[in-house]
Parts: C-alpha cells; sequence; structure tokens
C-alpha cells in the first residue's frame, strides 16, 4: 500500500498563494519551528522571536510571489528573511538592556527527563545556559553560521544558501566561531573539572 | 599529516558523526596524527566537549515553539489580504503599495508646481523685455519686402507720425531660449494722417553685405539728407534743389550697419 504523499513546501505555497488558508496553516506547522529557534538561538528573546516568526509569514502571506524555487529551497528562504530581520531588530534594539532575563527555555518542560537525577539535570541545565550565554556573546557573522551548522543542521550548502556567502566562508567562519566558543568556555570547564576532583577526593576520604 | 592540515578538518572531524564530512583517507590520517601530537589531541577534545554541548543545547531547543497566539493571528491576516486583494501575496504581482501611490502622488505635485512656476518666470519676465524694447526701439519695419512699397494711407500702416515708433514682425533671437520667434511690438497710438501721402522708392543695397535674409531682423530709421547723397547711388536730383534735404529710411542690419535705404517724398 503506497503512502500518502505530502505535499512539497512549494506547493503548499502555490495554494496558499490562491487563497487556501489550510495550505498556510500547514505551512506554518511544518516550517515555523526552525524559524522561531533560529531567531530564539541568534537573539536569546522569546518575544522577539515570536515577532521576527509573524514578521516573516506575514511577509510570505503578502509577497509570497517572490520566492523562486529555482533559487533554494522554501525554508532556506524563510531562514534567510528571519536572519535579515532579526540583524536587523539587534542593530536596533542593541542599546537597550533587558530588566529581566528572560528564561523561556528554563521552563520549558520538554526538557525534563525523568532517568536523569535532579541534580544532574541542574548541572545539564546549567552548562547548556552557559553554552547559550556563549554563543549570544559570539559576533554576528560566527554565530549565525554555528547557529545554523551546530544547531539548526543544516549543510554548508544549505547555510551559504541562507547567508547569501560562498560556502568557504561559512566552513571558515564556522571554524573559527567554534575556536571562540571554546575560548569563552575554557574558564568554566576548567572550574567543573575542578569540581569534579573534589568530588571525587571527597568520595575518597 | 601535519598540524596546520590537521587544524584544516578538525571542525569537520569533531562535528562529523559519520565519515560524510571528511573523506575515509584523511580521517584516517587524521585520526593517526593524534597519535603522535598530545596538542591537537587536547585540541581535538575541546572540540568534541563543544560539540556534544551544541547538541544538548540543540536537543533542549528542538521543543522550542512560537506562541499559540501567533497562528491565529497570522490566519486573520491572511484571511484580510485574501478578502483584500482577491489572492494572498498580490501585493507583489501587482506592485500596489499604498506608501508608493502617496509618493507618486507628492512627485507629481512637486514637479507641477517647478514647471508652473518656471512658466510664470518665464512668461514675466518676457513681458517685462518687451516693455523694455518698447522704450528702445526705433522705428522699425518688416525688412523682408525690399521691393517697392508705396507707403499708402492704411489703416494698417506702420509708420509713426514722427517715425520713431512703429509696430513690426521681425523675427528676434530671444536671450533665453536663443530661438527665433514673431513679436509684435508695442505702438503708441499715433497720427498717421502725416504718412498718408508719402512715396517711397524701392529700396536699394548699400555695400556689400550680401543678400539681406528676413530672419536676421533689423531695424528702420527714419534720416533726413541732402539730396547730393542722391548722387552716390545714381539717382537724378533736381539741381534746383540740390541744396534741400529729404527724408530716407535706412535699413540697419543686427550688427547695426546699413543694408538698404530708400527716399521718402
Amino acid at each position: 500500500m503506497k503512502p500518502e504523499s505530502q505535499p512539497s513546501d512549494s506547493e503548499l505555497l502555490q495554494l496558499m498563494l490562491t487563497g487556501d488558508e489550510q495550505a498556510l496553516a500547514a505551512l506554518y506547522q511544518r516550517r515555523h519551528q526552525n524559524v522561531y529557534r533560529f531567531v530564539f538561538q541568534m537573539s536569546g528573546s522569546a518575544a522577539l522571536a515570536d515577532d521576527v516568526t509573524q514578521d516573516v509569514f506575514l511577509l510570505l502571506i503578502r509577497e509570497g510571489q517572490r520566492y523562486d524555487a529555482t533559487r533554494g529551497s522554501l525554508n532556506n528562504f524563510l531562514l534567510g528573511v528571519a536572519r535579515n530581520y532579526v540583524l536587523r531588530r539587534l542593530r536596533r534594539e542593541r542599546f537597550y538592556v533587558a530588566l529581566t532575563k528572560e528564561s523561556e527555555s528554563e521552563d520549558d518542560p520538554g526538557t525534563a527527563s525523568a532517568a536523569i537525577g535532579p541534580l544532574d539535570e541542574l548541572s545539564r541545565s546549567e552548562t547548556i545556559e552557559s553554552v547559550r550565554r556563549a554563543v549570544l556573546a559570539l559576533p554576528e557573522r560566527y554565530r549565525e553560521a554555528l547557529v545554523l551548522c551546530d544547531l539548526e543542521e543544516l549543510s554548508y550548502a544549505e547555510a551559504a544558501e541562507v547567508l547569501g556567502c560562498a560556502i568557504g566562508t561559512v566552513r571558515s567562519r564556522l571554524h573559527r566561531g567554534r575556536a571562540l566558543l571554546i575560548e569563552k568556555l575554557q574558564p568554566e570547564r576548567e572550574a567543573e573539572a575542578a569540581a569534579e576532583a573534589s568530588k571525587s577526593a571527597r568520595c575518597f576520604a | 599529516m601535519k598540524c596546520e592540515k590537521f587544524a584544516e578538518v578538525i571542525s569537520d572531524l569533531a562535528r562529523a558523526q559519520s565519515s560524510a564530512l571528511v573523506d575515509p583517507a584523511r580521517r584516517e590520517s587524521a585520526l593517526s596524527h593524534l597519535d603522535n601530537c598530545s596538542a591537537c589531541l587536547e585540541w581535538f577534545q575541546d572540540e568534541r566537549a563543544l560539540t556534544s554541548r551544541l547538541q544538548a543545547m540543540a536537543e533542549q531547543m528542538k521543543s522550542l515553539t512560537a506562541s499559540t497566539h501567533l497562528e491565529e493571528q497570522l490566519r486573520k491576516a491572511f484571511r484580510e489580504a485574501v478578502s483584500a486583494n482577491g489572492v494572498a501575496g498580490r501585493d507583489q504581482v501587482i506592485g500596489f503599495n499604498p506608501w508608493r501611490l502617496w509618493a507618486f502622488a507628492a512627485a507629481v505635485i512637486v514637479i507641477a508646481a517647478i514647471v508652473g512656476s518656471s512658466w510664470f518666470l518665464t512668461r514675466h519676465r518676457r513681458s517685462r523685455n518687451d516693455e523694455s524694447n518698447v522704450a528702445k526701439t526705433t522705428a522699425a519695419e518688416e525688412p523682408s519686402d525690399l521691393n517697392v512699397k508705396a507707403v499708402t494711407a492704411a489703416p494698417e500702416s506702420k509708420e509713426t507720425s514722427n517715425g520713431a515708433k512703429k509696430q513690426i514682425d521681425v523675427p528676434r533671437r530671444t536671450h533665453s531660449s536663443g530661438r527665433f520667434r514673431n513679436e509684435k511690438r508695442y505702438v503708441p497710438p499715433s497720427n498717421t494722417n502725416d504718412i498718408a501721402h508719402e512715396v517711397a522708392t524701392q529700396f536699394m543695397p548699400i555695400g556689400f553685405s550680401g543678400p539681406i535674409n528676413p530672419q536676421d531682423g533689423g531695424e528702420l530709421v527714419r534720416v533726413e539728407l541732402t539730396r547730393s547723397a542722391m548722387l552716390s547711388l545714381g539717382l537724378p536730383v533736381n539741381m534746383d534743389r540740390f541744396g534741400e534735404s529729404v527724408k530716407a529710411d535706412v535699413l540697419l542690419g543686427p550688427d547695426g550697419f546699413a543694408r538698404a535705404i530708400r527716399f521718402v517724398q
């Protein structure tokens, strides 16, 4: 029995452009998480990620004819639009300082695992939070390459499509970004190692 | 493999879950380099640790999703777009944009204002030039007709009583555009009875200035000469009235030199 094939992104977009609301809903369900995650990882702000995700899909509704399937996938097109929006917003809002620290990701119920103990979970969350902060502290050009390739798991070619640059540029930016990230995380790694050593010493005392 | 070569592949090697990013031969060579170089080994371990941290972070963020009300807002915007345009995405197709429309209207208004003001200024300047020309104009007449021209008593006669000011269709070069145009000069009201009975000879060319082009314009000046001047042009002179003066119209070219003359009685 042949499984029913799902319509492609381009087909959904064409349906949407003819006024099919269900096509929009399907497209949104399929792609909005990628856009939202990318913006959140780039900005660290859930509110901004919401705004940009909305803007990206509004642009698709109003100017969906702009998308050219021969130039890449719709997902990459949406990520490219999201990238432009988020960079613009970050540059505009870089003089503002958040009064409260956003911690949406920590509240996410999906991150908890019953198999891991509460202390391990706390340690893991702290580690991830430190990585998240270090990623956000990277310069934009390295951050976007790292988010796309390491966190969104895009290939070099796909990331180059989103960023509008050569594959070699993506590789070199990723390489440099990872090196910077290791530098930033080095003190925390040393602290972790020291804590681990003292823990072991206590066990054998 | 040397450390420099190893540095080129370390990221790919640390990130690779499979051998997709690095070809097997190069991978084997890089891994064998780690057995001999402790610095590269440490670096590689850092890279692997970073990869595992990033993977953990990505795993945690997999479930991130936008606010639930966002989809409803988008659906609402979609319905509005469809009801406004018939289909979504049409804004781009037909190029409609309210801001563009306003910008276009503003541009039209600005252009119209510029054109209108320049036209008004040109007209104003021209009328001022005309008025100043009237003050300067001396007796002038149509230069195109150099044949016999009896100045008869006619309502449309162009000479004035003292021969000083006339209305004349003379092609003149304007300062602003550099093109010729026919301009009607202002003629003050005058008594034309004096010229009603005048008889004039043909215009006779003076000097060797060549044919006169009517497009060059010119001015006609009424002068009085002694009759002896008629002799120089080969005209018969009544020797009894040799000492008397005679009226003549001299046609001056645009350069100010006399081009032709006719005698008036």
